[in-house]
This record gives C-alpha cells, sequence and structure tokens, in this order.
C-alpha cells in the first residue's frame, strides 16, 4: 500500500473521527471553531486553583456546535479518590432549570398557562397576605396587607413572587426580611438544602400560608419558588415529581446518571464537598455534620441518602457534568437532542426571553444587565460591567460551586462543576472559567 | 348564475358573526381563570394554629375540633370560616391587630390585659403526656405526679406554653413547635416533652417515621389541657356570638352529636370520654 495514502487516511482518520475520552465522544477544538492551545489555560487555571489549596479537583467541559471539545477532571473527587469525568455532583441550584423544563412541558400540553394564578393548583395561594413592617417601636412590628394581584405561574419561574430564600437574610439584611424569615423558621419552612423528612407538597403549603415579603411581580428575589414548582408538577401532572423528572426529561436526555436519590451502586462516584477559605485551607467537610452559616444550611451528607420524601424543584439533583451538557444541549438546540423532543423552539425562546422579570435584574449571581427569564438568569446588554459571553447568553449556578453557560450566538456550553464551600468565593474563578471558554473560540 | 345567498341575507349574516366576534367572551385554554373573587372571603374568620390531627386542612373536614366548631357555627346561625396558620403569631396578629371574631388553640400566652377583652369557650379536654425517648431512657422514666420528680431535666415546651412550674420545679425549659420538640427529645437537647398522644404519634408516622418506636410515654398523664375557642369583645359580634356557640356546643354534648364526630375522626371508646373530659360543666358557664 502507498505509504502516503496511509498516513494521508491516518491524519484523515485523526481529523475527521471524533476523539474518545473513555466513553465520551470528543472532538479536536479546531474542529468546532475552537482554540486547542488557548483552551490549555484553562488546565492553568483550574491546576493553579488546585494547586493552591482552594479547591480540591473540578471538572470543566465545553462543547460548541453539539460536540464536546473540551473535557478535562482535575483534582480529587475525595480524600483519596482522584476526580473523574464521571464523578456525581450536588447541582442544588442547577436544579431549578429542570424544574423550569417540567414546568414548561405542561405549558406546552396545555395544562396550564403562565398567567394562571397559582391558587388555582395549591388553593393556600389564594387570598395571600404581604408582611409590610410597621415604623419601629411601633405597637405591633407589622402589618399583613392584601396581595394586589395573586401569585401567577410566571412569578414562580421568573422568581417575582415575593416568596424568600432564608439564607439570603444574610445577604440582604432588611427587617421585614428578617421577620418574615422568623416566620419561615417558626413554621419549619427550610431552604431544602438539606433534606427535611416530609413532602414537599407538605412544605409548600405551609409556605403558601405564611405571608410574601412584597407584592408578586414588583420585586426579583431568588427564592423557593422552584420548589414551589416542584410541587405544581405533580398537582398538574398527578406524577410525583421526581418520576416525572426521570421519564419525561432524564431519560428522553439519557442523562444516566441524574437522581434525586442516588442510587447505591453510584455512591462510590459522588464528589465530597470540601472546605475552602481561598487562602489555603482546604478541608473535607464532615458528611454528618451542617455547614451552618447565618441562615444558610448546608448538609453535604444529605446527598448519601438512597431514598426520602423531599423533592425540592430548586435544590435536590446530583448529576455529572456531561449529563448537565445533554441537557443545556437540548435547550441551545431549541428543545431538542437526539430525536428527543422536550420543548419547542418558541418555549425556549419564551424562557430565556429578558422581560419575564420587568426592570429588575437578577443581580445575585451576576451584576446589572442581567434578566431572569423562565429558569435562569439571561445576559440582556453589554452596557454593564459584563465579563464574557454574548447578549443571550444564559445560565445559572448551585451552592457548592457549579455553574453552567449557554451562548447560544456561538453555539457554546460551559460546564464548571466542583463542590467547594463556601460558594461566595468561586463567583471569579467561574466568571475565569467563562472568560477562558469565550477567549477559545478561533473563528 | 343566481347567487346561493342574497346580498341581503349576506349582510345579515356578516352583521350576526360580527355581532357574535364582539359580543362572545373569550376562550380559555385551561378552562375558567380563578378569579380573587373565588377565595375572597366575606365572612368573619376564626384563627389559629394547625394541630394535627384535630385541627388540620391534612384532615377529612379539617379534623375533629374544625368539625365540632363548624357544626357549633352552623347551630349558632354564624356565618365564620375557619383559618388555620403555620405559625402562633399570625394567630395572635389577627387578634391582636385586625380584631380577628376569634381565635381558637391553646398555649398562647396571652397578656392579663389582652385576657380581659377575650371570652374563652371550652371545645376540646387534651389529656397530654410526657413523650421521652427509650434509647436514652433503657429503663423508663416516670414521674410521680410532682414535677420535682424531674428535677435537672430539660423539658420541651409548646410555643407560647407557661412552663415557669417547671422551671420553679428545677427542670430547664427549651422551646419549639411540637415536631421540633420531637426531634430535640430524639437528639438529647430535651429530655420530655407534653404532647397529646394523638398529637404526637401523628407526628412521629408522618415525620419520623424510622424513630417512632423509639418513643415512648410517661405513664400517668401529663396535664389536661383544654382547647377553646376565644372570642373577642372587640369585635361588634364577638360577645353575642360566644353566648350562642356556648349554647350550641352544650346542644351538641347533649344530643350526642359531638360524641359522634369525636368517633368519626378517632374512633370509638375512652378517647371520647378522653375529649370531652368535663367539657359539659365548663360548658355550663354562662358567658358573662
Amino acid at each position: 500500500m502507498n505509504k502516503a495514502f496511509v498516513v494521508w487516511v491516518a491524519m484523515f482518520s485523526f481529523f475527521a473521527t471524533p476523539v474518545f475520552a473513555g466513553e465520551y465522544k470528543m472532538v479536536k477544538p479546531e474542529k468546532v471553531g475552537l482554540s486547542s492551545e488557548r483552551l490549555q489555560r484553562m488546565d492553568t487555571l483550574i491546576d493553579r486553583h488546585i494547586e493552591e489549596q482552594k479547591i480540591a479537583g473540578a471538572v470543566v467541559l465545553i462543547a460548541r456546535k453539539g460536540k464536546i471539545a473540551y473535557f478535562k477532571e482535575s483534582g480529587l473527587a475525595d480524600v483519596g479518590k482522584p476526580m473523574q469525568k464521571d464523578t456525581i455532583f450536588r447541582v442544588v441550584s442547577m436544579t431549578k432549570p429542570i424544574t423550569s423544563t417540567a414546568i414548561m412541558m405542561l405549558y406546552e400540553e396545555g395544562k396550564l398557562l403562565l398567567s394562571d394564578p397559582v391558587a388555582k393548583y395549591i388553593p393556600e395561594f389564594g387570598n395571600q397576605k404581604v408582611l409590610v413592617p410597621n415604623p419601629e417601636g411601633s405597637p405591633f412590628p407589622y402589618r399583613l396587607e392584601p396581595v394586589k394581584r395573586e401569585v401567577q405561574v410566571r412569578d414562580l419561574l421568573a422568581h417575582t413572587s415575593g416568596l424568600l430564600y432564608l439564607f439570603l437574610n444574610d445577604v440582604y439584611p432588611d427587617r421585614g426580611r428578617q421577620m418574615l424569615v422568623d416566620m419561615y423558621k417558626e413554621a419549619g419552612i427550610t431552604d431544602g438544602f438539606c433534606r427535611p423528612d416530609e413532602a414537599i407538597g407538605d412544605m409548600v403549603r405551609r409556605l403558601a400560608r405564611l405571608p410574601l415579603y412584597k407584592q408578586p411581580g414588583e420585586l426579583w428575589d431568588y427564592s423557593l419558588a422552584s420548589d414551589v414548582l416542584g410541587y405544581l408538577v405533580e398537582v398538574v401532572s398527578g406524577m410525583k415529581f421526581d418520576k416525572f423528572v426521570q421519564t419525561r426529561i432524564f431519560d428522553p436526555l439519557k442523562m444516566k446518571d441524574s437522581h434525586f436519590f442516588i442510587p447505591q451502586e453510584k455512591l462510590p462516584r459522588l464528589a465530597a464537598v470540601w472546605k475552602s477559605d481561598w487562602k489555603g485551607s482546604l478541608v473535607r467537610a464532615d458528611d454528618n455534620k451542617p455547614i451552618v452559616s447565618g441562615d444558610l444550611w448546608l448538609c453535604p451528607g444529605d446527598a448519601q441518602m438512597l431514598s426520602g420524601k423531599y423533592l425540592a424543584g430548586g435544590a435536590s439533583v446530583l448529576s455529572t457534568p456531561y449529563d448537565y451538557f445533554r441537557f443545556a444541549q437540548m435547550l441551545l438546540n431549541g428543545g431538542e437532542l437526539d430525536g428527543a423532543r422536550l420543548l419547542s423552539r418558541k418555549t425556549v425562546e419564551l424562557m430565556t426571553a429578558t422581560n419575564h422579570s420587568g426592570r429588575f435584574d437578577a443581580e445575585f449571581l451576576h451584576s446589572k444587565g442581567w434578566k431572569f427569564g423562565l429558569g435562569f438568569a439571561i445576559q440582556q446588554d453589554r452596557e454593564h460591567p459584563v465579563d464574557s459571553g454574548d447578549v443571550g447568553t444564559f445560565e445559572w449556578a448551585g451552592i457548592y460551586s457549579t455553574r453552567f453557560s449557554v451562548d447560544p450566538k456561538e453555539e457554546k456550553i460551559t460546564i464548571f462543576m466542583s463542590q467547594t464551600n463556601p460558594f461566595g468565593h468561586h463567583f471569579e474563578l467561574w466568571d475565569k472559567v467563562l472568560v477562558l471558554s469565550a477567549s477559545a473560540v478561533g473563528d | 348564475m343566481k347567487p346561493i345567498i342574497s346580498k341581503q341575507a349576506l349582510l345579515s349574516l356578516s352583521l350576526l358573526l360580527l355581532g357574535m366576534m364582539l359580543i362572545s367572551s373569550p376562550a380559555s385554554a385551561t378552562g375558567p381563570r380563578v378569579t380573587k373573587a373565588l377565595f375572597a372571603i366575606d365572612k368573619s374568620e376564626i384563627h389559629t394554629l394547625d394541630f394535627p390531627p384535630y385541627l388540620s386542612s391534612e384532615m377529612v373536614d379539617g379534623g375533629p375540633i374544625s368539625e365540632i366548631v363548624n357544626k357549633a357555627l352552623q347551630h349558632a346561625g354564624i356565618d365564620a370560616v375557619i383559618s388555620t396558620h403555620p405559625v402562633q403569631r399570625m394567630v395572635k396578629y389577627y387578634l391582636l391587630q385586625e380584631n380577628a371574631l376569634a381565635i381558637m388553640g391553646r398555649h398562647l400566652n396571652l397578656s392579663s390585659e389582652t385576657r380581659k377583652d377575650l371570652i374563652y369557650i371550652p371545645v376540646a379536654v387534651m389529656t397530654e403526656m410526657f413523650y421521652y425517648y427509650k434509647p436514652r431512657y433503657p429503663n423508663g422514666l416516670s414521674w410521680s405526679g410532682k414535677l420535682e420528680s424531674l428535677k435537672g431535666k430539660t423539658y420541651g415546651a409548646h410555643k407560647g406554653e407557661d412552663a415557669s412550674a417547671y422551671q420553679h420545679a428545677g427542670i430547664a425549659v427549651k422551646q419549639a413547635r411540637t415536631i421540633k420538640l420531637l426531634k430535640m427529645i430524639a437528639s438529647g437537647e430535651v429530655d420530655f416533652a407534653a404532647i397529646p398522644p394523638l398529637t404526637g404519634n401523628w407526628l412521629l408516622s408522618k415525620y419520623m417515621t424510622a424513630d417512632k418506636e423509639n418513643f415512648a410515654v410517661m405513664q400517668r398523664p401529663a396535664q389536661n389541657e383544654v382547647f377553646y375557642i376565644i372570642f373577642n369583645r372587640k369585635h361588634a359580634d364577638g360577645e353575642g356570638m360566644a353566648e350562642r356557640i356556648r349554647k350550641a356546643l352544650m346542644k351538641m354534648v347533649d344530643d350526642g352529636s359531638y360524641a359522634e364526630i369525636v368517633k368519626k375522626h378517632l374512633g370509638a371508646g375512652e378517647v371520647i370520654n378522653l375529649h370531652m373530659g368535663d367539657l359539659k360543666e365548663r360548658l355550663g358557664i354562662k358567658v358573662k
């Protein structure tokens, strides 16, 4: 055989066929317009954070035009256990886009409307009141005022419902918020980051009978709204929330390692959570002790539960970077992946529209210039201090340091997963990951 | 060729269709919208705290106390609804700030000044038992009938419960809601708490299934607590309605319908006497 021909075939095979990293189908970055050389900067960034003992380990996945071009695991998943591509992470708030997708599937089936009052399905949301603090020194600290309009499904998706998260009490100190958080605590409402021994519906029905923090639609406040949506899926579909998500989202998208409760055989693949002061002190968190910081309660060990009742639409999912890539790719494709259509293109456009939260910015994870759609934050403009990405980029993150970002213009997905506490240190690292991902675009 | 429809008929048809378009209401994809009016409450409200299985939206007819009070309201010709809240402070808010017609409950910790404006009508008698955790007391835990016999231990009191007698007896006190008290008993933060057995068992079955068998009650009952409906003299109808509901409850005790409701929810036998206790005597006292 002609030697030149053999070389040509070999070279063709190298560039044209997918590169396999384990069982994952990958392509050379250049094949999808990304620079291999520039992507090496990601190795350097993550390795440096590991060397400096800021994080124990991480997995980063970058895909473009539907192909994975960068997929790298670094450091440790647990003591003596290297990070793997298929390590399972607590994605916590990255559960929310999955829950929003479930709701939008029901919306597409004509089972509910975004403008429906939630009380139509969960009567406890009827006749709600808003807590208004009285001036300091008043005989009674607050008064309850009727809602001007009822909480709608759209409010839950866009976090404009007037519900709260307890842990943000430390971030946004305010008398009214404190009063309401005290009520939440007295009523046994938690953020769901530790898994209570009750059904999600029990919590939601109690929550609905407590006052709201603000009038529906008059504030953007990141909250337990996604947990309410999870229960709404149960009410509207007649299925348990985890079963709905499993059969209608995880199975069709072949997200084989995504679960509400981890199967026993996958326990060895679950990453540990690490406590980092970002200055070199890195300690594996005790699985048997909650991590408490003000009103934030985290229970890393709860991810080892093999079963339970609490199905938090805002927090409960465990997943892998690859599985989450498949979910994000479905959204990027306009609702379809590998022949499985979950949503229509029009619905994904609706979810990623920037006008759902009105004049309010989604500032919790970002700064000005980001809006909240129906499940994630969306970059609205470039007039504000934005580090990377294009207008229309949508993303969200999880409290143990996980983040995903979808840039529709560049057809690019970036996923970062670590398991580190506290998450406050991570904003800079996440942003740098996204900058390096964006700057690897080479076409 | 002769037109199938005359010009005049066509004009009439067009006008008819236009009229239909203008007059007809828009279709709704998911059935009629729920307006606020559907949930608006024009009636007087009686505010109370969730107290399963006696008073809870999770129970049939809201639980036995809810059904008893609703029947009594009906007999008394009072148009009022019961609103259950997940926290005590909301019950007090409606009483103190919005002059609600009435509230229901126990352990309300109201000041003597406030109590002057209130009329207490007994609805049920609750026998409470002391719950404790068997693994912590493998040989059992008991009391003599005098709280001093539990000196040195920690008592779990309900929010608003007057626990001064425990403190005087040398017993430390920690306060929490009932389910939290049971969890605190399991974790060792408190040693015992007084809970009506039906409530204790209901909460353990629902929220602490795996641990339920580790709980036990002391043999001697802890105390009898009376569950009241408390009318507000500051409400224009408070006084009059209090007397009417007292009479209605009295009648229900006399004609057996009270016992029938207890039987329906909680079963027959001793449980009926347990919840009626000396209710007849207590109800015999006219509202002043």
